[in-house]
């Protein structure tokens, strides 16, 4: 064989083996997935992923969307919002994905959703619950698919006040998760008249609140406000206890993965906090959270239903829901099917959807801490 | 008055930690004048193997623990054997970005294994006791103790026994000892050893205090290499007093000044070391 003739060989092998992977490429709907994989965040990421990949998996079972295979495209961001930003953009611009369905940490949300709104990409927004994600001028493509802190600080402020609690200390990590978190639930005491009596921070990742808690003990308060997420929620519950402050922790959904529990042990019981999911709360409800639990039985982060489910109910729900709508996933009229359609998650009373800012309507699930699980205490609509 | 007693109770315990961690600067630096900024991931890999120990115990347990230091220094004799012992002899620089390698290897191998933040076991079996308003956890009451211990055998290391009086030699005149018979390169291995151990030591310490997760490393270990500089690089006693400078002065200034800038308040300290008197507070300027 001469060799112009393996050349030749050669270049049509290659060019077979592109077209073909072209051809495949065509056929899969690609469906980015981006949050925190290591770090303090690395359980919420995890348990979302997992929740991810089996509503991608039952859907791919059931013969795909639109005759087409999902196929989801995983980054790591760790949490942080610079390596989010390029993340964002190695999953638009690189992996060419079809819509974005991730995200974790409101400050991470916020630093990446300008990717997708300069690309016109759809981006369902699972972890960030600071309401700016939406609430702003020209939010063309992103969507909350959690509630956010303003609805959720209305129902916790209102139960705590109902059991009783007056004089309030507020704890926050200085991200834009915690202070949103802490002008929320400020607003939400407003309503009463009641003011916190005093105002501490912390920064995501610290580990030792010892001046902070000092601080608040002085100023003798009957409950605490937190306003962060769990590894620093868990270590400030713990240390807490070792000042001998035994008044119970009011917070926002950053409380509510089971790692919060895992961590803090007995120093977490009688938390009080807002969740997007309990199993507790239907028969549908149960069984999923059985399933789930089944199919990541052995994983190395325990399975949590609770953050898991809000990755299953983006892609199983709304994405599903609007690709159909939409027949195409052409990204624009996707887009618009996702203001459109409405859906019911399990354990709901209402139909869910997403309003004119594209912030997600449903009720609000309160649980408390009791002998190592969240239970439900309150549903309702903010 | 209670506010001020309980910061300084929380600073000294945090104190004693940092102080135990730049103990492994300290012993490298005085025998090879070089800074080896992997300790902070030493620490970080000892606290990891005292969880990974004590979790399959679930208690504490004299021979995990034995066998964790075992481990430490094992880790550092393959460290010298693989990196340092090639370029010990390099200048500072070279030393200075291979232990950052050497530092940045053990964190992400450590994050592949576990990427999220632990629960430390109890090995303390935690009690707070209460004298009125002020609360004294069991575990500074064991971070202090252990810590005093350790330093005080350390200077009777360096002070009572051969092996401790020829790296003391070395770290003299290392050309002069080296014709006086002493084996310069065991020494080395002895240097890094013992920093591991130390660092090792004040991983499980801190373990149950906070929780255990990969990244720990890095923010201790620029505190402890702060401490060192504080209480002065050359000096074992001055090393741990400048770790309780350190504990103290964070705690409080969290207190009294802002809680957020905790961490600038413990770095300003340093560079006011540095502008004022950079061999430290028991350093003898050379």
């Amino acid at each position: 064989m001469s060799i112009k003739k393996v050349l030749l060989t050669g270049v049509i092998v290659i060019f077979c083996l592109s077209c073909a992977g072209i051809a495949h490429a065509k056929k899969s709907i690609r469906i980015g997935y981006l949050a925190a994989l290591t770090g303090p965040g690395a359980a919420f990421g995890i348990n979302m992923l997992q929740g991810h990949n089996m509503a991608v998996e039952e859907i791919n079972a059931g013969g795909g969307l639109l005759g087409r295979e999902l196929e989801a495209v995983v980054i790591d961001d760790a949490g942080d919002p610079a390596q989010s930003v390029s993340a964002m953009m190695k999953l638009v611009y690189q992996e060419k994905v079809d819509i974005v369905i991730g995200g974790w940490g409101s400050a991470t949300v916020l630093a990446n959703y300008k990717v997708c709104e300069k690309a016109g990409l759809p981006y369902i927004e699972i972890g960030a619950s600071n309401p700016r994600v939406t609430r702003r001028q020209n939010n063309q493509w992103t969507f909350a698919g959690l509630q956010n802190d303003e609805k959720q600080a209305m129902v916790i402020s209102k139960i705590a006040v109902d059991m009783g609690y007056k004089k309030f200390a507020f704890l926050h990590d200085s991200n834009d998760f915690g202070v949103g978190g802490r002008d929320e639930f400020t607003k939400g005491l407003a309503r009463y008249h009641l003011k916190p009596l005093i105002v501490e921070s912390y920064q995501f990742g610290d580990k030792d609140f010892n001046s902070q808690l000092i601080k608040i003990r002085r100023a003798r308060p009957d409950a605490l406000g937190l306003f962060g997420t769990l590894v620093e929620g868990a270590a400030i519950a713990i240390q807490m206890e070792k000042l001998g402050m035994d008044f119970p922790i009011f917070s926002m959904a950053g409380l509510s993965n089971y790692n919060y529990i895992k961590l803090g042990g007995r120093a977490v019981e009688g938390t009080i906090c807002a969740t997007h999911f309990s199993r507790h709360l239907s028969a549908e409800t149960e069984a999923w959270a059985k399933r789930y639990e089944e199919r990541y039985k052995g994983s190395a982060v325990m399975p949590d239903p609770n953050t898991a489910w809000l990755a299953y109910t983006a892609v199983a729900n709304p994405f599903k829901r609007a690709v159909k709508l939409a027949g195409s996933i052409d990204k624009k009229k996707v887009r618009d099917a996702l203001r459109k359609v409405r859906w019911r998650e399990y354990g709901q009373n209402i139909d869910n959807h997403f309003d004119k800012e594209h912030a997600i309507v449903k009720e609000t699930i309160v649980v408390r801490i009791k002998d190592g699980d969240y239970i439900p205490i309150a549903q309702e609509k903010p | 008055m209670e506010v001020l007693l309980q910061a300084l109770i929380g600073g000294l315990a945090v104190g004693a930690i940092y102080g135990l961690v730049a103990l492994g600067f300290t012993i490298i630096y005085r025998s090879l004048y070089v800074i080896n900024f992997a300790q902070g991931h030493v620490f970080m890999v000892g606290s990891f193997m005292g969880f990974v120990g004590f979790s399959l115990m679930r208690r504490f347990s004299v021979a995990v623990f034995i066998f964790v230091l075992i481990a430490a220094a094992m880790i550092a004799i393959v460290t010298v054997f693989l990196v340092y012992g090639k370029i010990h002899r390099a200048d500072h620089l070279t030393f200075a970005i291979a232990s950052i390698g050497v530092g940045i290897i053990m964190e992400n191998i450590v994050r592949m294994i576990c990427p999220d933040p632990r629960a430390y076991p109890d090995i303390f079996r935690e009690k707070v006791y209460s004298v009125g308003d002020i609360f004294i956890s069991t575990q500074y009451i064991w971070v202090l103790a252990i810590t005093l211990a350790l330093i005080t055998m350390l200077q009777l290391f360096f002070y009572k026994t051969k092996m401790g009086k020829a790296m003391r030699a070395v770290s003299e005149d290392r050309d002069m000892a080296s014709l006086l018979g002493i084996n310069v390169s065991y020494t080395v291995y002895i240097a890094f050893v013992i920093s591991s151990i130390v660092g090792t030591m004040g991983g499980i310490l801190i373990g149950p205090i906070y929780f255990f997760s990969f990244d720990m490393g890095f923010m201790t270990g620029l505190k402890a290499f702060s401490a060192a500089i504080i209480g002065g690089i050359m000096s074992v006693p001055g090393t741990l007093i400048g770790g309780i400078i350190l504990g103290v002065t964070e705690n409080l200034g969290g207190v009294y000044v802002s809680s957020e800038f905790k961490d600038a308040i413990a770095f300003a300290l340093l560079i006011l070391m540095l502008m004022v008197k950079p061999t430290g507070i028991f350093g003898k300027a050379k």
